[in-house]
């Protein structure tokens, strides 16, 4: 102890009155550093709170979009008409015809163009789809 | 000598600065350590969200690909291929496949024309772990497990007018609905988002033809 005292690099005011810790402001501005920083990390979990919940709404109304083209190719060329319905979920799939052709000139209509819209339960667009229905592919 | 002195004088901390330190110290641990625990939990919330998502959407998928299928053939002669049985929770089905290089009725020929595939879908506890599972089986053989932790599974068949049928030969599309839940064994994390549910239909294109 005395030898580690009478040391001549440890000796003086300034080396043992300097391990004064740090002041409370000091402290705070730490503090206050390390909380947004902590925030940041909180901020990570909310985006990727909202991305599975984006994820999950894109892929149910994919599903009921695909579904209503399946049922729309499944259904007989002249029942085919605008419609729209609301899914147990709360999913509006729209269907419009966009235009009809007669692309053998035999003078009836053969092909159409038809557009399947999907909106969320909020209403907000998430799946859209534009497909040719044949007359001769199909019912 | 003067350090000595300098030494003898530094006392430390009284007991109610220390005291006061510890307070405000646990003020800050238990602070942290409440916002760990909330956010420990909403990353299981999602962890568990994930996976019930992944695997509704796979076993769809998977079920969509091969139902397209049904009744599948390209050659002339008619092989009987299509719709075997149809529940609500079962579907079984054949189509063609004389080009996957398997011989897929073990009648000792490969690829022959007209070989027939036989696929089947079906909701059971095959795993035995206490919740259901959607199994694919090829050919006969095992059930093999395609989603774990399935709440229901639901086949509605539809004919060509797009009424309900349950005559094999009139199918023409069905309606798949499945729901995956959160493993048995696991505590719900979001009790009032703990399942999740897709609907779509498939339109056997090859069936009738």
């Amino acid at each position: 102890m005395m030898n580690f005292l009478s040391n001549k690099k440890f000796r003086g005011k300034n080396q043992v009155y300097a391990q004064g810790g740090f002041t409370l402001m000091e402290v705070l501005i730490a503090l206050g550093i390390f909380a947004i920083g902590i925030l940041g990390v909180a901020s990570m979990q909310l985006s990727s709170t909202n991305g599975n919940t984006k994820s999950r709404k894109y892929t149910e109304s994919s599903e009921f979009g695909q579904g209503q083209i399946e049922t729309l190719m499944a259904a007989p060329f002249a029942s085919l008409a605008d419609g729209n319905t609301v899914t147990a979920d709360g999913y509006r799939v729209t269907w419009t015809i966009l235009n009809q052709s007669d692309t053998n000139g035999d003078g009836t209509d053969d092909m159409m163009v038809i557009r399947v819209n999907v909106d969320d339960p909020q209403g907000v667009e998430r799946s859209v789809y534009t497909f040719s229905r044949f007359l001769t592919i199909g019912p | 000598m003067e350090i000595d002195r300098e030494i003898k004088n530094s006392q430390g901390f009284s007991l109610m600065e220390l005291m006061i330190a510890i307070a405000i110290f646990s003020i800050i641990v238990a602070l942290i350590v409440t916002s760990k625990v909330g956010q420990q939990d909403q990353s299981i919330t999602q962890v568990q969200a994930v996976e019930m998502q992944q695997s509704v959407r796979s076993v769809m998928f998977q079920m969509k690909r091969e139902l397209r299928r049904a009744g599948f053939n390209p050659f002339p002669t008619n092989y009987n291929s299509g719709i075997l049985s149809a529940t609500a929770t079962s579907i079984s089905f054949t189509a063609v496949a004389s080009d996957n290089g398997e011989d897929d009725d073990n009648d000792g020929t490969t690829d022959e024309d007209g070989e027939l595939e036989t696929i089947t879908f079906a909701l059971a506890d095959s795993d035995g772990d206490g919740d259901f599972d959607i199994t694919a089986s090829y050919d006969g053989g095992g059930a093999q497990v395609i989603a774990e932790n399935v709440q229901n599974l639901n086949f509605t068949y539809f004919d060509s007018a797009g009424n309900i049928t349950a005559v094999l030969n009139n199918i023409r599309s069905v309606q798949i609905n499945v729901t995956t839940t959160t493993d048995v064994d696991e505590l719900v994390r979001d009790t009032d988002n703990s399942t999740r549910r897709l609907t779509t239909t498939v339109y056997m294109r090859n069936m009738g033809l």
